[in-house]
């Protein structure tokens, strides 16, 4: 399961089981459907997104992810929501 | 101008284990009207039940100061810094590129009754760094004493914003004067009695005050109260 929450608070903006997520050089490129709605709010806060990931047969650890320059875009054609995180953090739960 | 916010229009969260009281849009509660104040962006007003608390989360990006107003706070991170906090104590955490920690209510009785505030960096992406600093409660009486700064000294915690947080226990019907420059903003969260502004506005306990354009600020006791006064800088938010 993949979430995606504010840095302050950890207000949840959406959670999906459909995304992918795939190592490009020095980053994670995390893509997702989402409707128009969330990905209007996502880009509003693009500057504060957490992204959660917890897999379904480990749910006692988490893997935190962010993007620290906001890195983000919305391909709206595919519905598609796609952050590039430089940054990843492996930690139980 | 000072803007009152009464206690009353708090946001509450409460489950079986904590009970929080928002100053500023935080987790469920979301007002656009209402995000931050210059850059404190948080002030949450917690109590968590006796062995309970906040299992490891992450934070990023923030300047975090505890004040623990009764009860105790035990806090790790994966720093390797541990601590227990108690009234007297105020812990700095500069989350900057990322911080894993908990903090819980270690006690078997007691509650914790306690503050949190996030205030935004001057800069993203610090390196992170924990302090917890003592103060000598006898100091804040009827003075404002220094608590968190971006002039760090001796029980002072050193914050990486141009930002100075105060305590202070004035005696009823006693007055103290802060002297702000030009420019800046002025918080003034009444933690427990009641205090006036100026000899206009009245906060009660819980009670705060955004202030700007006012560069000499009143605050007189009108019963036994404790503050919080926080020296911000100007600009937009």
């Amino acid at each position: 399961m993949l979430y995606v929450r504010h840095t302050v608070g950890s207000r949840l903006f959406c959670e999906t089981t459909e995304y992918e997520i795939k190592p490009v050089e020095n980053s994670w490129e995390i893509s997702f459907k989402v409707d128009q709605e969330t990905a209007n709010t996502l880009l509003k806060f693009r500057d504060e997104l957490n992204i959660f990931y917890v897999e379904e047969n480990n749910q006692n650890q988490k893997t935190w992810f962010y993007s620290s320059e906001g890195d983000v875009r919305f391909v709206e054609d595919e519905g598609k929501y796609i952050i590039l995180a430089d940054r990843k953090t492996v930690y139980p739960v | 101008m000072i803007l009152h916010n009464p206690a009353t229009n708090r946001f509450t969260a409460k489950n079986e284990w904590q009970e929080t009281h928002f100053s500023f849009s935080f987790g469920p509660y979301y007002d656009e009207e209402n995000i931050r104040f210059g850059p404190l962006r948080v002030l949450n007003d917690d109590i968590v039940k006796p062995n309970k608390g906040f299992g490891i989360h992450p934070h990023r990006d923030a300047e975090i100061v505890s004040i623990v107003l009764k009860g105790q706070l035990k806090h790790e991170d994966n720093l390797g810094n541990v601590g227990t906090l108690q009234y007297g104590n105020v812990q700095r955490m500069t989350a900057g590129t990322g911080v894993l920690h908990s903090e819980v209510n270690p006690t078997e009785d007691e509650d914790t009754h306690f503050l949190q505030l996030w205030i935004l960096p001057n800069q993203k992406q610090l390196t992170p760094s924990y302090e917890d600093i003592t103060f000598d409660p006898d100091k804040l009486k009827n003075e404002l004493l220094p608590v968190v700064s971006h002039n760090a000294g001796e029980n002072v915690a050193l914050i990486h914003q141009d930002v100075t947080l105060y305590l202070s226990k004035i005696d009823a019907e006693k007055e103290i004067r802060f002297q702000q420059k030009e420019g800046r903003k002025i918080y003034v969260f009444a933690i427990e009695g009641e205090v006036s502004l100026n000899d206009g506005v009245t906060l009660q306990r819980r009670d705060d005050a955004r202030i700007t354009d006012i560069h000499s600020l009143t605050i007189h006791a009108k019963k036994d109260a404790f503050i919080l006064l926080i020296d911000l800088p100007g600009g937009e938010g």
